[in-house]
């Protein structure tokens, strides 16, 4: 009896407490007309991302009180969608890292905000195709998040020792190397063919060092980039498999569980790589993507992210997503997102400085991002469709159910319509 | 007559319930129902008598409108109102620059002269049926022969008749995953199956054969299926009466005729709505083959579902995809009266045989 009054008491003192708590907490809020909640989805989900951001939104907090970060990751494959559907809403985040290839496709909602209207914005420093992601109509609609990537050439040193060869530079060398590299153990390189953006972004270096343009993709350059791989196949050096394959995770983790010897990826392979004590210099080495007669330049296309605010006339909340975004272009700041999220800084100067604490296995990748080719340009929002043109004709190549010339007269007819519309 | 009585008996009904409801719930909701049912009647001014009877008929009515209100309006909201914003996205010429607004310029028929002209789309309704159809068949004639198993007794039934439900319960991304290591090019477990048996002398490219490739996605989805027909039809043949079947033994009928003349016949509905919900699970099919081959190789197993989803999300050409969607809508709303007819006349004609 005594003890159940205990409990009881103890009960009601918790049940005030609460109370207490709620109706103070309520009335804090309410006192601070400033209190502002900022909203921001992306889909970054590697822990050396989730890590930058949450610090970064802690900092952020702390230097502006009464504003908080309400930050909602959503998958890859599922954010444009998601994005989409909240524009038919209205009811887009204050903030959004949006896919590279997607950005046009969001400015044309006309619900995101030109940041070049905005007082303090630059474009001074960047990789000219990193910043001209966001360029729209004269306008600038958005900053880059953590910097941008591309992709290389990464090869397993030991089984380049064991075929004795070295890396290739041209596509014959990557023809006869691949050749030579594959056993009964392992193919010579993973490809990508799935059907999805992946295998158009893995191809264009291909075929843009060639001098394509996807205006005129059935002509030779897009013929000679199809054969290659086509010949990787037939050939057997390349699993006719890939044409399930995406480049992150089923293409690296060939790669990585020694099924490849070689693989066309990004640097944010380096810490899962790492992780499984697999070290550049060591036990892989990076190269340029291939080109087809030396003196070509490699065009790689650019990857990454795109910080956007969606339009909310002008309101505090738009001006606090801005120094948000803002906040994160220091050069200290770059290079400390840079590093965490396995990307390159998106500023030339940084880039170098990257380079120097970074390590050499960076090398490939910033040099490339002079000549790195926005998949927008020149097609904004008729990308994704273009895209879809050519990574069906690939799949339509490598799998028999065309030749190589017949894919590519598909995808020009396709193309043409797209362009035409 | 008829009439009278039940409206006698409906306001015995209607009195017990109110005398519960009132004094539980007197709230705003009890007295509106009461306002709303006799200011009209006392506008009319009929004897009291009547407006007796009358309020409490309208009463019931109303009770039973505001019963039916709720699925009504979740109905409308969760059935009728996609349906019908898809068939106006489909006459519409959108894009993501149209999406903020609820609506879009007209397009006249342009996005159906477009699906229809259009290869893929015209592949993936030609696959849609094929996929269809072989799933059916197979669905049916594995589950069929499965069932009938299952009525004979041997050691295990039981546990067996439990294990086929397993493929049933699994989400079918995962069934997709599953099967996409199965039928692996190399280290998958169907052609090592197939090389230790040996069949096969060379990797069979289940996945990455335009020729095969919808092949295998048939094959998942009728190991999926089959579970669902199994159960429904092994509990029709639990109904056959054991005495027709002993009479048709006497007669002298083999195990065919049996199955023929007496056992089909009798489980004949059972089968026709099996086939008909088979066809409904099997026509929307999507998360399967976005898990085995996302629709290649070379849009070689993209069927209007995945097709559909393709030109509104990948190519956010929303209204493409609505009209994809309303064509299916279509051929479902064609298929399913037409055979459901096909097969009723199937069945009057097999029981008169039986007579």
């Amino acid at each position: 009896m005594k003890l159940s009054i205990r409990k009881w008491h103890r009960g009601m003192a918790t049940l005030a407490a609460t109370t207490c708590a709620v109706v103070g907490l309520s009335q804090v809020a309410s006192s601070a007309a400033s209190t502002i909640t900022l909203t921001e989805e992306d889909y970054f989900n590697t822990p050396g991302q989730i890590s930058a951001l949450s610090a970064y939104n802690k900092q952020f907090e702390a230097a502006h009180p009464g504003v908080t970060i309400k930050r909602q990751y959503v998958p890859f494959a599922n954010l444009d969608t998601k994005l989409l559907t909240q524009a038919a809403g209205q009811d887009l985040p204050n903030l959004m890292a949006v896919d590279n290839p997607f950005v046009p496709t969001m400015i044309s909602t006309g619900l995101t905000v030109a940041l070049s209207d905005l007082k303090g914005f630059s474009t001074k420093g960047y990789y000219p195709a990193v910043i001209k992601e966001g360029l729209f109509n004269g306008k600038y609609y958005s900053y880059p998040v953590a910097g941008a990537n591309s992709i290389a050439l990464m090869y397993n040193i030991s089984m380049l020792k064991a075929a004795h060869v070295s890396p290739p530079r041209t596509w014959a060398q990557l023809v006869s190397v691949a050749k030579a590299l594959t056993t009964k153990q392992h193919y010579g390189i993973a490809l990508t063919c799935e059907p999805a953006e992946d295998t158009t972004w893995q191809w264009e270096p291909f075929f843009w060092s060639n001098g394509g343009s996807f205006a005129k993709i059935s002509g030779a350059p897009g013929v000679q980039a199809l054969s290659l791989w086509k010949q990787l196949v037939s050939d057997g050096s390349a699993s006719k498999a890939c044409l399930n394959w995406s480049q992150t995770p089923a293409a690296s983790s060939q790669f990585m569980a020694g099924k490849a010897a070689m693989m066309v990826n990004g640097p944010w392979n380096f810490p899962t790589l790492n992780l499984q004590h697999w070290y550049y210099g060591k036990q892989f080495g990076i190269v340029p993507v291939p080109v087809r007669v030396p003196g070509q330049h490699v065009v790689v296309p650019l990857g990454g992210e795109d910080w956007m605010i969606s339009n909310t006339g002008g309101s505090a909340a738009e001006q606090l997503a801005f120094e948000y975004i803002q906040g994160m272009q220091s050069p200290a700041k770059e290079l400390q997102l840079a590093k965490l999220f396995g990307y390159l800084p998106a500023k030339v100067s940084v880039a170098q400085t990257y380079l120097k604490q970074a390590g050499p296995e960076w090398k490939v990748y910033i040099d490339q991002t002079l000549y790195a080719h926005p998949r927008t340009l020149g097609l904004g929002v008729k990308y994704p469709k273009v895209s879809q043109a050519v990574w069906t004709a690939i799949q339509a190549a490598l799998s028999g159910s065309q030749t190589v010339k017949g894919a590519l007269a598909t995808a020009q007819s396709q193309i043409n319509s797209v362009l035409k519309g | 007559m008829a009439q009278g009585g039940r409206r006698g008996r409906g306001g015995e009904e209607v009195a017990p319930a109110q005398a519960a409801v009132g004094p539980a719930a007197p709230g705003q909701g009890g007295a509106l129902v009461v306002a709303g049912a006799t200011a009209p009647a006392a506008r009319s001014g009929a004897p009291s008598g009547h407006v007796q009877h009358m309020t409490a008929w309208r009463k019931r009515r109303i009770a039973g409108w505001l019963f039916l209100t709720p699925a009504i309006a979740y109905i409308l909201f969760a059935f009728a109102l996609p349906i019908v914003y898809n068939i106006m996205l489909s006459f519409e010429e959108t894009s993501p620059a149209t999406i903020a607004h609820f609506t879009a310029p007209f397009a006249g028929l342009a996005n159906y002269r477009y699906v229809l002209g259009d290869p893929t789309s015209q592949a993936a309704i030609v696959h849609t049926f094929e996929f269809t159809a072989g799933s059916l068949f197979g669905q049916f004639v594995i589950g069929f022969a499965l069932a009938l198993l299952f009525t004979l007794r041997f050691p295990g039934r039981t546990l067996a008749r439990s294990l086929i439900i397993v493929p049933w319960l699994l989400p079918l991304i995962v069934t997709g995953v599953i099967f996409k290591f199965l039928f692996q090019v190399e280290g998958g477990a169907v052609n090592q199956l197939l090389f230790d048996i040996g069949i096969a002398q060379h990797p069979v490219d289940w996945l990455d054969n335009p020729h095969l490739a919808l092949w295998t996605v048939l094959i998942a989805n009728i190991w999926l299926g089959v579970p669902f027909f199994t159960l429904l039809l092994y509990s029709a043949l639990q109904d056959v009466p054991v005495e027709v079947k002993e009479a048709a033994l006497m007669d002298g009928a083999g195990p065919w005729q049996r199955l023929r003349m007496v056992i089909v016949p009798i489980i004949l509905p059972v089968i026709e709505v099996t086939l008909l919900l088979g066809f409904v699970f099997t026509v929307k099919v999507f998360d399967l083959v976005v898990g085995l081959t996302g629709g290649g190789p070379a849009n070689a197993t993209q069927l209007i579902t995945t097709w559909s989803y393709n030109l509104s999300f990948q190519q956010f050409n929303f209204g493409q995809g609505a009209a994809l969607n309303n064509i299916l809508l279509v051929l479902a709303m064609i298929c399913a009266p037409l055979y459901l007819l096909l097969s009723r006349g199937s069945l009057n004609a097999s029981s008169g045989a039986g007579k």
